[in-house]
């Protein structure tokens, strides 16, 4: 583990520690899905039952750490759409992009549509997200979510996200763009869970980003934000993305205002340096936020 | 689009079966293909996806089976709350008993069709009920795993038949 990540020595703060982190399994999180339930009237429920909860901050009390639960997908309350399991760094993607009420919302990598689910539940079923996803065998996973958690808003498509029609601009435009998901790499011994360190991306991986950010600029209508994301640490796919899109696009980035752990977007790494502005980006690491590592930057159109 | 007629149909037999009133569905689109209707919330952005090539939308709703019409666990998970009639409440052990193949008797005089099934407040899905006795009709797939209390392996039945 320390030889793979060990290229992210100079920009992880608190490198050991870090390392430490990735040797513990992640805890269960969820999020309470308003479309079909009240969160306080959940957590009554789930404590009438022994099961114990924490809340995650305090927005609006939708995200929640269950120490005892082991398999949340076996519940009921999973069955009928009232909570989806989800890493916590995931469940703060849509809400950085905070789409609002009846707005025209693109999903450009949809599936498995936790992401998606979550929008459709802060817009409260209005407007449209169109969910994008290139593989018909993720349909099945992406439909089978968002029927669970009742999302009624949204159209399935099937385009490559980085050749998605350009008839029609949206108002908000999720790019969690595939990645070598470092930040999910976790490492655990003697439990029989053990998730396999895999090669740093490749070129193609990398040009495949850069496409998706450019095209999912290029659909933004002119007040319209777009989030990048993926869940991985490695600059290349994360800072050197947005780079390249600062580059070849008349684009800013936004900041992000959220009041949970994360460190500054990084400005240089190995011998490439990136524009100030990547600052206003945001990197989560396992040993600070007790989640799955992760990346964002908001962004908009220039002036 | 779904005929105007065929709207109507799906949304009386809600109302007639259930109790669910027709208004709740002004906000929504039906659209058809073939004998499946899907339900899909409108909206004033939906015509600036007029040009994209679309896979399918919103939430499958009804299937039509031979003569009849069957709603889909998922569009009853979205609405059955709103139901008064032909709800079937059921606590735990009553679950476990469905979803172990048992029938189990309900009370009133409901002729034989659907009844949505309920736990203490839950909205899970549909039931069948055929004089006076309900069979489950949740997907099984879905459900074989359920565990009320922890969502732990709890060696429940359901498992042990796979």
């Amino acid at each position: 583990m320390r030889d793979f990540f060990s290229p992210y020595q100079d920009i992880i703060p608190d490198f050991d520690d870090f390392l430490e982190s990735l040797y513990t399994l992640p805890p269960v999180h969820f999020r309470v899905n308003r479309l079909k339930t009240d969160p306080e009237k959940l957590v009554e429920t789930f404590e009438e039952r022994g099961i114990k909860l924490s809340a995650m901050g305090d927005d609006g009390k939708r995200f929640y750490e269950a120490r005892d639960l082991k398999s949340p997908g076996n519940l009921p309350e999973y069955f009928s759409g009232y909570i989806h399991p989800q890493s916590f760094t995931s469940c703060l993607a849509a809400m950085v992009l905070d789409p609002q009420k009846e707005s025209f919302v693109l999903d450009m990598c949809s599936a498995p549509g936790g992401k998606t689910g979550h929008m459709a539940d802060i817009m409260s079923n209005s407007g449209i997200i169109v969910a994008n996803e290139l593989y018909a065998n993720r349909h099945i996973v992406l439909g089978h979510t968002l029927t669970r958690l009742g999302v009624l808003n949204t159209i399935y498509t099937e385009y490559p996200a980085q050749e998605f029609p350009m008839k029609q601009r949206f108002d908000y435009i999720l790019a969690d763009v595939p990645c070598s998901g470092e930040g999910r790499i976790r490492k655990i011994e003697g439990t029989g869970k053990s998730y396999p360190v895999k090669p740093h991306p490749g070129k193609k991986q990398l040009d495949l980003q850069k496409k998706m950010i450019l095209r999912g600029f290029d659909l933004l209508k002119d007040n319209g934000i777009m989030l990048y994301s993926t869940c991985t640490y490695n600059p290349q796919e994360n800072e050197e993305a947005v780079q390249y899109l600062l580059e070849n696009r008349d684009a800013e980035l936004l900041p992000i205002n959220i009041k949970f752990p994360h460190e500054s977007g990084i400005t240089s790494w190995e011998d490439a340096s990136y524009d100030r502005q990547l600052a206003k980006s945001a990197r989560f690491y396992p040993h600070q936020i007790n989640s799955t590592g992760f990346f964002m930057a908001r962004i908009g159109r220039r002036g | 689009m779904a005929e105007e007629g065929d709207r109507a149909s799906l949304l009386k037999y809600l109302d007639d079966r259930f109790g669910i009133p027709a208004e709740s569905f002004d906000d929504y689109l039906v659209y058809s293909k073939k004998r499946t209707f899907w339900f899909i919330h409108n909206s004033t952005v939906l015509s600036e996806a007029a040009h994209l090539k679309i896979k399918r939308l919103g939430i499958k709703a009804f299937q039509e089976v031979g003569r009849f019409i069957k709603p889909t666990t998922r569009i009853i998970q979205c609405f059955g709350h709103l139901a008064n009639k032909a709800v079937f409440e059921i606590n735990e052990t009553e679950l476990r008993q469905l979803l172990d193949g048992e029938q189990l008797p309900m009370d009133g005089e409901l002729e034989n069709g659907y009844v949505i099934i309920s736990l203490k407040g839950q909205i899970l899905g549909l039931g069948l009920i055929i004089k006076g006795l309900v069979r489950s009709q949740l997907p099984k797939e879905d459900v074989r795993y359920f565990d009320n209390r922890m969502g732990q392996d709890c060696s429940i039945t359901a498992r042990s038949k796979r």
